[in-house]
């Protein structure tokens, strides 16, 4: 069976009544099956445009499950958003960027999924909604490890929903996002790295998020660090806060395409560039919001 | 003997072929609708090394849509022969080389993972597949070795147990009391141990092949792309037991070979049979995952080598010790690639009047090893190259001044190196100076400081080649002049995207005068046209002269025709720009009106021609990397090079083939790596994801000079092989920056790919914990 509905109220009732794979993008769906007929009953969620765009709900942002990373790329969007616009144009490539969605990656729940830092930075929520009722989970609660997460069997995941950062008079907020790879497009990642800093008009830290991808199962939160940086002022000393203790929790592994040793070191130095290049920013008295 | 018009020269960048390959309008295998036409799907062993105990084949042959499941067994009781390999080489023990028998579908024992084990015939390619699945092969795994040091080991587990040794053949070059004297009193004496990666060669175009067969005439017809349609077309035959004649092999247009795609796979001799026992056509194509796993594999060789100079820094004798890993069957000319084809050059650019070669072909329980852009010659220069760098920093004598101390001069040309091949021209000196010229070699303190400014570390590196190139020295044409104002050049190499149409029809229409446009180049099918096809740079030279000298005996033929058409005597007929006519009058005939009077509308000139010298090419490229210190990212900033190739007849088509050799040439030196487990051997890097190919942003802009002042004097043309400079030459230039730049840290050597973790780990062993 292969279903398209037009409407979210449609697809959830379709949900609710017998399972079904989702298929958004389809760039790691078919990736997933290649060699091997599509046996499962599709639901295609292509035809909900009305999931499709950013939109500012004032207490937050919502990004809506359909939302492709190019227009995530194209979008006009705050310098909070920074960092998952330099993921969006990083992901794949072109076509990929044209065709996959955020919400798919996700849900997909790769370890090396470039969403997960950037998102996990800004503290982002995931919206699930099923037949009759919707909730939201926060995203370090949504990926439960490699390919799980908590969605279940008959939701739908319709946004993804971001906090309004720098509500305060004078503060600002920015993002940055960093990536190594054995090349700069189509591989997966060693290590990636997401950083959120909102700054008061005095110039301390007043609230951050800093997470890191393709270094454990699922990608992690830094809160050691996060703490520590809290109330600091934000200059080019600020990177060298960063200490490898701050990363014990990350638990990457060794393989083909890195060691696990490297990985770890390689994230603290992609942690301490992602603050550097945030505090040259800050200094460069660069647009924040 | 070179002569003094430049074939095909006048024509600009523009290839002929290009505007059809960029419109979608070449013709490649996979495109051709065959009518009736049964699709073949290939079950390959999960294990490097099993025993196939038992195939059920029951299920598979019960899915709907299935004409016929074979395995290895049915082949045999058929009386499918073993694909053939080279004769010629000896084992440790002095007896002809084995491997093990080769057959379309392996019969008893799988060699590694991707070895055919049977095939399923089915109405399409997705009910081929699904059937594939269905059969049940009973494994009896047993174990494997992958890796060549271990497979060298004591102790060893044999590929091949009936053997008793791993070692398939064995070959060693010069004297090795004197050249031990000459290491014994040497002033200095400079090691390397490395190992040359093993790549996966990836052209755009998978493997396909169509076989049919007629039961009438008994004949078979397979279409595929090969580089080489009247070798594979012998071994198809070989295979299925026929005369050659019984067999024809037709090409179309070929999305790239790189040396892949010569000679003979399983799946070639494999369609043709089927055909026959179907009494279908049947047509099998790889996917990209069948490519990575089956198809021949390049490069895999751990290479020892030594250097013996004198207080003067004067080379005195090379020692070079290789083992090279075949996979678990000797491909068609695997042992050509390490032992003979290399070894050729192994002294690159170098006088170095000593040289002993000890080479060891090794089989494993991976996937045959056969040639790959270069064959050979990139790793023995990879090994010269670094070696003199190596002897370089530790004498501390600049690594330019080292090589200017020790390269052939000019004035020692014709020079027989030590490996007893004899260089026929080349001015090396000048060669080397235009390149550091051409690289800013003088501007790089300059660079390194500001590199340095922002926290980077940078290195330059430079490598020397020779190359040899040639391969089989005969090749011939026939040139067809057709009254409709077409001329048909039939040549036995092949084109696979290197511009020969675009060479070939300048080279003709040059000798006869006439527009380049009207020539069509006709090459791939062995019921047309016969020849070595197209392999080790030898297309242009070879196949090029023989268009030359079939494009004259045209003139000939045609002056004979025009004296009779004319009423004179042939003596009296001269001919120019597509006329023959009457000395001294203005009677006359064109070209074509002549064709056009002969009873087939058409006459012909044929030419074979043979040459005795290999053609030399050399050349100098300059390499210089950034270095994040931090990550270990490595970053190829600039990237130049002058290679002489002697006479460039079209600059466009030689910067092309140039930029592709550079190109792969990083990509094995900084991404690719092609990995086995190396207890089970599975292919670790089987995709894209894991297998990084050289993309345009890995890449800088590359500033190419040409050397055109030493043309090859064994051929008419002046030309020297184009088509692997750029394969043979990167390796060493981006290597040799890299371990300039990691110099500070003590580093000798990094072995290919240098990965970012790999430089990360020097930078950060050499400098206190954090
Ligand atoms: C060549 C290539 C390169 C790639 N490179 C990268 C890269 O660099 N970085 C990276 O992170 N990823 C990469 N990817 C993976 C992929 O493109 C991304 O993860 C993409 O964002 C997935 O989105 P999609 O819409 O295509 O998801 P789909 O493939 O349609 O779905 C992915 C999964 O999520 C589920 N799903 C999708 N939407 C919903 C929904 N609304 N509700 C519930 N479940 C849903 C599906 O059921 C499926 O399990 C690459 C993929 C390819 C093929």
């Amino acid at each position: 069976m292969y279903l398209r509905p037009a409407t979210v109220d449609e697809a959830l009732a379709a949900l609710a009544a017998r399972p079904l794979a989702v298929l958004a993008g389809g760039t790691d769906f078919y990736p997933a099956r290649v060699g091997r007929p599509v046996v499962e009953d599709v639901l295609d969620v292509s035809r909900l445009t009305e999931l499709r765009g950013i939109r500012d709900e004032g207490s937050h942002w919502r990004i809506g499950a359909l939302t492709t990373w190019s227009d995530v790329a194209r979008a006009d969007l705050p310098p909070l958003f920074r960092g998952l616009q330099q993921a969006a144009r990083e992901v794949g490539g072109r076509q990929i960027q044209n065709a996959g969605t955020v919400a798919g990656n996700l849900c997909n729940a790769s370890p090396a999924a470039d969403g997960a830092p950037p998102l996990m930075a800004l503290g982002a929520q995931v919206e699930l909604a099923r037949f009759g009722a919707r909730r939201t989970v926060p995203l370090s609660d949504f990926i439960l490890g490699n390919r799980r997460t908590a969605r279940g069997a008959d939701e739908l995941a319709t946004a993804i929903l971001v906090p309004a950062w720098a509500r305060q008079a004078g503060h600002s907020a920015r993002s940055a996002f960093l990536k190594l790879g054995a090349r700069r497009y189509l591989v997966i990642s060693i290590a990636m790295v997401a950083a959120t800093l909102e700054v008061s008009p005095t110039g301390k830290i007043t609230r951050c998020g800093i997470a890191v991808g393709a270094c454990s199962p699922v990608a992690k939160r830094l809160t050691a660090l996060e703490k520590r940086l809290l109330g600091e002022r934000l200059t080019a000393g600020i990177a060298a806060l960063a200490a490898p203790a701050h990363l014990a929790e990350l638990a990457p592994i060794d393989d083909v395409r890195a060691a696990a040793q490297y990985r770890r070191e390689a994230a603290l130095e992609l942690v301490r560039r992602a603050l550097a290049a945030l505090a040259a920013e800050a200094g460069a008295g660069r647009d924040w919001s | 003997m070179t002569e003094p018009t430049r074939y095909g020269r006048a024509q600009g960048g523009a290839r002929k072929e290009d505007e059809r390959f960029l419109t979608g309008r070449g013709r490649y295998a996979d495109d051709l609708a065959v009518p009736g036409a049964a699709h073949a799907a290939i079950v390959r062993s999960p294990h490097a090394r099993a025993r196939t105990a038992a195939i059920d084949v029951a299920a598979a042959r019960a899915a709907p849509g299935v004409i016929g499941v074979f395995t290895g067994a049915d082949l045999v009781a058929a009386g499918v022969k073993p694909l053939p390999f080279v004769p010629g080489f000896v084992g440790e023990d002095g007896r002809p080389a084995r491997s093990p028998a080769r057959y379309p579908l392996t019969p008893d024992v799988a060699r590694f993972v991707g070895d055919p084990v049977a095939v399923v015939v089915a109405e399409t390619a997705e009910a081929a597949r699904d059937a594939a699945e269905l059969v049940a092969v009973d494994y009896e795994p047993l174990d494997a070795v992958v890796d060549v040091r271990r497979a060298l080991g004591p102790a060893a587990v044999l590929a091949e147990p009936d053997f008793g040794t791993n070692v398939a053949a064995f070959h060693a070059i010069g004297d090795a009391v004197r050249v031990d004297e000459a290491f014994a009193s040497a002033a200095h004496v400079a090691r390397i141990d490395l190992v040359n990666n093993r790549l996966v060669p990836n052209p755009i175009e998978p493997r396909v092949c169509v076989g049919e067969y007629d039961t009438a005439s008994g004949r078979y017809v397979v279409r595929l792309p090969t580089q080489t349609a009247q070798s594979t077309r012998n071994s198809i035959a070989a295979s299925l037991g026929v005369a050659p004649e019984r067999v024809r092999v037709i090409v179309g247009d070929i999305g790239g070979g790189f040396g892949m795609k010569t000679f003979i796979h399983p799946e070639d001799a494999l369609v043709a049979w089927l055909a026959k026992a179907c009494g279908r056509p049947v047509k099998w194509r790889a996917d990209r995952s069948e490519s990575f796993l089956g198809d021949t594999h390049g490069r895999d060789q751990w290479v020892q080598a030594e250097l013996a100079l004198d207080r003067a820094g004067r080379f005195l004798a090379l020692r070079v010790r290789l083992a090279a890993n075949m996979g678990a069957y000797l491909a068609f000319i695997g042992p050509v690639v390490p032992l003979r084809a290399g070894v050729r050059v192994s002294t690159g650019g170098y006088d170095i009047p000593l040289f002993r070669f000890e080479g060891r072909a090794v089989l494993t329980n991976t996937a045959p090893v056969c040639a790959y852009r270069g064959a050979g010659r990139p790793e023995a220069i990879y090994a010269i190259e670094r070696l003199v760098d190596v002897a370089a920093r530790e004498l501390g004598i600049d690594p330019v001044e080292l090589r200017r101390r020790n390269l052939v001069p000019r004035s020692a040309m014709p020079y027989r190196n030590g490996v007893g091949e004899t260089y026929d021209v080349g001015d090396f000196a000048a060669v080397l100076d235009r390149a550091l010229a051409a690289a800013d070699w003088s501007g790089f303190d300059a660079r390194r400081a500001a590199s340095r400014a922002t926290g980077r570390l940078r290195g330059r590196g430079l490598a020397f080649y020779v190359e040899w190139t040639g391969g089989e020295m005969t090749e011939r044409a026939v040139v067809e002049v057709h009254g409709d104002g077409r001329v048909v050049l039939l040549s036995g190499t092949q084109n696979m995207g290197q511009g020969l149409e675009t060479s070939y029809a300048g080279i003709v229409a040059e000798a006869l005068g006439i527009d380049p446009a009207r020539v069509e180049v006709v090459q791939g099918d062995t019921d047309r046209v016969l020849g070595s096809g197209s392999v080790a740079s030898r297309s242009l030279f070879v196949g090029g002269s023989a268009a030359l000298a079939g494009g004259k005996d045209a003139i000939e033929k045609g002056r004979a025709l025009a004296a009779d058409a004319l009423e004179a005597a042939p003596r009296d007929i001269e001919y120019a720009a597509g006329r023959f006519c009457i000395a001294g009058t203005d009677r006359a005939i064109g070209l074509f009106d002549l064709a056009a009077r002969q009873p087939e509308r058409r006459f012909l000139g044929e030419a074979t021609v043979t040459f005795t010298m290999p053609s030399w090419p050399n050349g100098c490229h300059v390499c210089e990397v950034e270095i994040d210190p931090e990550t270990g990212e490595v970053r190829v900033d600039r990237y130049s090079a002058v290679d002489d190739v002697g006479r460039r007849l079209n600059p466009a088509i030689v910067a092309g083939q140039v930029h592709g050799g550079i190109a792969q040439g990083i990509g094995q030196a900084l991404l690719e790596a092609c990995r086995y487990d190396a207890d089970s051997g599975q292919l670790l890097t089987g995709t894209f994801q894991d297998y990084a190919l050289p993309r345009a942003d890995d890449l800088p802009a590359f500033a190419l000079g040409a050397f055109e002042d030493e043309p090859a004097s064994g051929n008419p043309l002046g030309t020297k092989g184009v088509g692997e400079v750029g394969a043979v030459a990167a390796p060493p230039a981006v290597v040799n920056a890299v371990v300039d730049a990691l110099a500070e840290f003590g580093v000798k050597h990094l072995d290919m790919p240098v990965r970012a973790e790999d430089v990360w780990r020097i930078v950060a062993g050499g400098r206190a914990p954090r």
